[in-house]
């Protein structure tokens, strides 16, 4: 589904993000990529989600080449995947409600698809009671949620989670990973990028490991292994 | 596009507005001054050449020919003239017509007729210029007084009005020249201001405009609420300076006519209503186009990587 071919980026100042990276992913795979920080991890995301383009290499997602897509149609690839940001990316003025329905009325989505399907999907990350909520008041579990939430919205086949456990205690941040185990089993491809050894022992699914740019370490039911 | 998405540029647009507060009220602000400007601009432009045009059909040169001149020579001055660009209608008034159009003008002066005597006739025949250039008069004077025709042309008359003349169209020219600049100068400071505007609210809404695109929004629906933004200054500031010119007109128009009835026997009010619609337009379409070129050049500067 998701297949990386020899991709290099080298960024404008001359640091090489990543260097020959070959990796397949399949359809309703649960990946966790581990690494130091500055390994390449988010880079790697950046290429995924078409923020950054790669220096060699092609990218091939469901069908489509993202090496070669058009700048006017990577908002249409982009409302194909769900993307959990590390710094969350929430509006802070607006409601969690209006948060969601916010990324649904950029991509085009009709307001009454919006009114039936954000309830819905509060409801699977357990914050219905919260919806009139603004981001500030809530805790980072929360906002992680809030977070998980819109990256639903458009009902994603991909979601794809940067961190998402970053500043969060061990039990918060199980909850966290208990989302997307939840996410995953209802058939949507999980990649999480992540340096929490814990989690990725506890999970016991496939491991990615990227050093100094490269893919070090892949299989299939694993531990953090750095 | 759905409607839904532009019922939300829209609503976007009108947020963006309503927020930036103090800074939309000055950019409406240098906007009713340009259109006002720009619209002043115009009505004095209709009314000068209005005016220019009536005296200049008052004003007709009369060539006076010598009473011995030949006909051949006269014939080729007329059509000297005639082809001069500028010129409305000339035709030779012989001594006889002359004569004859003086005695009907006198028909009732008894005094005056019983004093003329069939015999006597002390006109002369002339040639009759009008013209539709006012600043053609020179040209036709110093054709007129060429050597070739000092023979038959005994005197061009016109000068008692030439200077009353001269000075219109100097003052004419000055306003068009001195209100096109002020337009000018205006419109690029209403471009400058809005352009401002509209980078700062880039500015205060780039993450909002960076979340928008990473969860799929089209690079059109990023920009459109700003060049709708930027319109609405265009809009709002021509709908006020249509109501400052209104009123304005509604309260100078009686001491307008006063002076426009000597011209032109015509109404001001009912003259300028006539073109109200027509300077409304323009405003709107003017304000519409200085808002949206100033905010699609800022969009351009300033979300080059959106």
């Amino acid at each position: 589904m998701i297949q990386f071919s020899k991709v290099d980026k080298i960024y404008q100042n001359g640091t090489v993000a990543l260097k020959d990276i070959n990796l397949k992913i399949k359809e309703k795979e649960f990946v966790s990529i581990v690494g130091p920080s500055g390994a390449g991890k988010s880079t790697l995301i950046k290429i995924l989600i078409a923020e950054e383009s790669p220096t060699n290499g092609q990218i091939v997602v469901g069908e489509i080449n993202i090496t070669r897509l058009k700048p006017s149609r990577i908002p249409y690839y982009r409302r194909k995947l769900g993307v959990i940001f590390q710094d969350f990316k929430l509006l802070p003025r607006v409601t969690v409600y209006e948060n969601i329905a916010f990324a649904m009325e950029v991509s085009g989505e009709p307001s009454k698809n919006i009114k039936i399907i954000v309830p819905k999907i509060l409801s699977l990350v357990g914050l219905v009671d919260k919806k009139d909520v603004f981001p500030e008041e809530l805790s980072g579990g929360e906002v992680q949620r809030v977070a998980i939430a819109r990256a639903l919205a458009h009902q994603p086949k991909i979601l794809i989670a940067d961190e998402p456990t970053g500043n969060l205690d061990p039990k918060t941040a199980w909850g966290i990973i208990q989302i997307l185990l939840k996410i995953n089993e209802l058939g949507t491809t999980v990649i999480m990028a992540t340096h929490n050894k814990e989690i990725v022992n506890r999970l016991q699914k496939r491991v990615v490991a990227i050093e100094r740019g490269t893919v070090s370490y892949d299989k299939e039911v694993a531990g953090y292994v750095l | 596009m759905t409607l839904a998405g532009i019922k939300r540029i829209f609503k976007m647009g009108a947020r963006n507005f309503w927020r930036n507060g103090w800074l939309s009220i000055a950019a409406v602000f240098v906007m009713v001054i340009t259109l006002f400007i720009l619209s002043l601009f115009v009505i004095l432009n209709i009314g000068v050449n209005e005016t220019v045009k009536k005296i200049s059909e008052k004003i007709d040169l009369s060539v006076r020919v010598k009473d011995n001149a030949p006909i051949e020579k006269i014939n080729s001055l007329k059509t000297a003239i005639g082809q001069e660009q500028g010129v409305g209608n000339i035709y030779f008034k012989s001594k006889e017509q002359a004569w004859e159009e003086f005695k009907n003008l006198n028909e009732k002066n008894k005094e005056i007729s019983s004093e003329l005597e069939p015999g006597d006739n002390p006109l002369w025949a002339s040639l009759e210029v009008k013209l539709n250039d006012p600043n053609k008069l020179q040209k036709i004077v110093d054709i007129a007084e060429t050597e070739q025709y000092r023979s038959i042309v005994d005197k061009v008359n016109y000068r008692e009005k030439q200077n009353i003349f001269e000075t219109l169209v100097k003052f004419t020219n000055f306003i068009k020249k001195a209100g096109l600049s002020l337009t000018i100068i205006f419109v690029g400071i209403s471009f400058l201001i809005i352009f401002n505007t509209i980078r700062i609210t880039i500015y205060s809404r780039r993450e909002e405009v960076e979340i928008m695109k990473l969860v799929g929004a089209t690079n059109w629906y990023v920009r459109a609420p700003f060049i709708f933004e930027g319109a609405l200054y265009g809009i709002i500031g021509a709908i006020a300076c249509f109501i400052i010119i209104f009123t304005s007109v509604y309260f100078v128009s009686p001491m307008m006519t006063k002076y426009w009835t000597v011209i032109s026997q015509s109404n001001s009010m009912d003259y300028l209503k006539d073109r109200l619609f027509l300077i409304i337009s323009l405003e709107i379409l003017t304000g519409i186009f200085i808002g949206t070129l100033s905010s699609a050049i800022a969009i351009r500067k300033h979300l080059k990587r959106v």
